[in-house]
C-alpha cells in the first residue's frame, strides 16, 4: 500500500515539475529573472538537512530490525527534529519572498514555486507527524512504513530542488 | 559499528558530497546563467542521488525490478526537464539602459 502511495506521489510531483518546465519554456526571461530572487544556498542547506534526517530514519529502521526499541525511538526523534529544521529554513525563505513583494499571484514562476514547494512542505509536516506516530506504535512494519514515507519526501525534494532552484 | 549502519553512513556521506557538487555545478552563490554542460551535470547528479535514496534508504536494492522501474521513471522525467532548459537556453538578462553615461569632471589638484 505504501509503495502505491509513493508511486502516486512521485507521479503527481513529476507532472507538476514537467508543467513547470513547460511554463518556463513559454516565458524563459520572466522565469530567469524571478528565479534569481530565490536563496539557492538555503535550498542547498535544506537538501543536506532532509538527507541527514533520512539517514537517521534509515538507521531507526535498522535498529528496529535488530530489536533495539529504545534506540529506534531515539533515532526517530532525531530524524523528526532535523526534519523540522527544514520547515524553519523554508519558512524563512517564504518570509523573504513575501517581504520582497512576491506572492502566489506575482508571476507564473512564483505561483508554481509556492504551490510545488508548499505541497512538499505539507508532506514534510505529515512525515514528521507519521514519525511521531511510529515512535509510539513501533512494530517493525509500522516503522518501515513510516520511514518509507519520510524517504519519499526526501526523494521528491532531491528532484524538486535542482528543478526549481538550479536549472536556468 | 554495525555493517548495515556503516553502509548507511557511507551512503549519507556520498549524498552530502553529491549535494556539494550540485551546489558548485549550479553556482548557488551567483545569479549566473549555466552552460548546457552544467545543466547535464545537474541532471546526472540528481539522478545518482535519487537512485541512492531509492536503493539504500528505501532498500530497493533488494528488489532490482522495482529499483529499475522507479529509476527509469525518474530518469525520463529529469531528462525531459533538463532537455527543455537546454533547448530554450536563457542568457543572462542584461540590465536595462537607463540613460546617457554621466561625464566625470577632471580631478582637482
Amino acid at each position: 500500500m505504501m509503495w502505491l502511495l509513493i508511486a502516486a506521489e512521485l507521479l503527481v510531483f513529476g507532472a507538476a515539475l514537467l508543467g513547470y518546465a513547460g511554463s518556463r519554456a513559454l516565458d524563459p526571461v520572466g522565469f530567469a529573472a524571478a528565479q534569481d530572487g530565490l536563496d539557492r544556498l538555503a535550498g542547498t542547506i535544506n537538501t543536506a538537512v532532509l538527507l541527514t534526517s533520512g539517514l537517521f530514519a534509515a538507521l531507526a529502521t535498522e535498529a528496529r530490525r535488530r530489536g533495539e526499541r529504545g534506540r529506534t525511538r531515539l533515532l526517530l526523534t532525531i530524524a523528526a527534529l532535523i526534519g523540522s529544521i527544514f520547515l524553519v529554513v523554508k519558512a524563512h525563505e517564504y518570509a523573504v519572498e513575501i517581504a520582497a513583494g512576491n506572492g502566489l499571484d506575482t508571476s507564473t514562476f512564483h505561483t508554481l514555486y509556492f504551490l510545488i514547494t508548499g505541497f512538499h512542505a505539507v508532506h514534510v509536516i505529515f512525515g514528521i507527524v507519521i514519525l511521531g506516530i511510529v515512535m509510539i506504535f513501533d512494530d517493525l512494519e509500522h516503522v518501515e512504513t513510516g520511514t518509507a514515507f519520510w524517504h519519499m519526501v526526501d526523494l521528491v525534494w532531491v528532484v524538486v530542488f535542482p528543478t526549481l532552484y538550479l536549472l536556468r | 559499528m554495525h555493517p548495515e549502519t556503516r553502509h548507511l553512513v557511507l551512503t549519507w556521506a556520498i549524498l552530502m558530497g553529491l549535494t556539494t557538487a550540485l551546489g558548485f555545478a549550479g553556482d548557488v552563490l551567483h545569479a549566473s546563467r549555466l552552460g548546457v554542460a552544467f545543466l547535464a551535470v545537474i541532471g546526472v547528479v540528481t539522478l545518482v542521488k535519487a537512485r541512492l535514496v531509492l536503493a539504500r534508504y528505501l532498500r530497493l536494492e533488494t528488489a532490482p525490478g522495482f529499483l529499475s522501474g522507479f529509476t527509469g521513471a525518474l530518469s525520463v522525467t529529469v531528462a525531459l526537464i533538463v532537455l527543455s532548459f537546454a533547448v530554450i537556453h536563457q542568457p543572462l538578462v542584461a540590465k536595462p539602459f537607463t540613460g546617457a553615461p554621466v561625464e566625470r569632471s577632471a580631478p582637482k589638484h
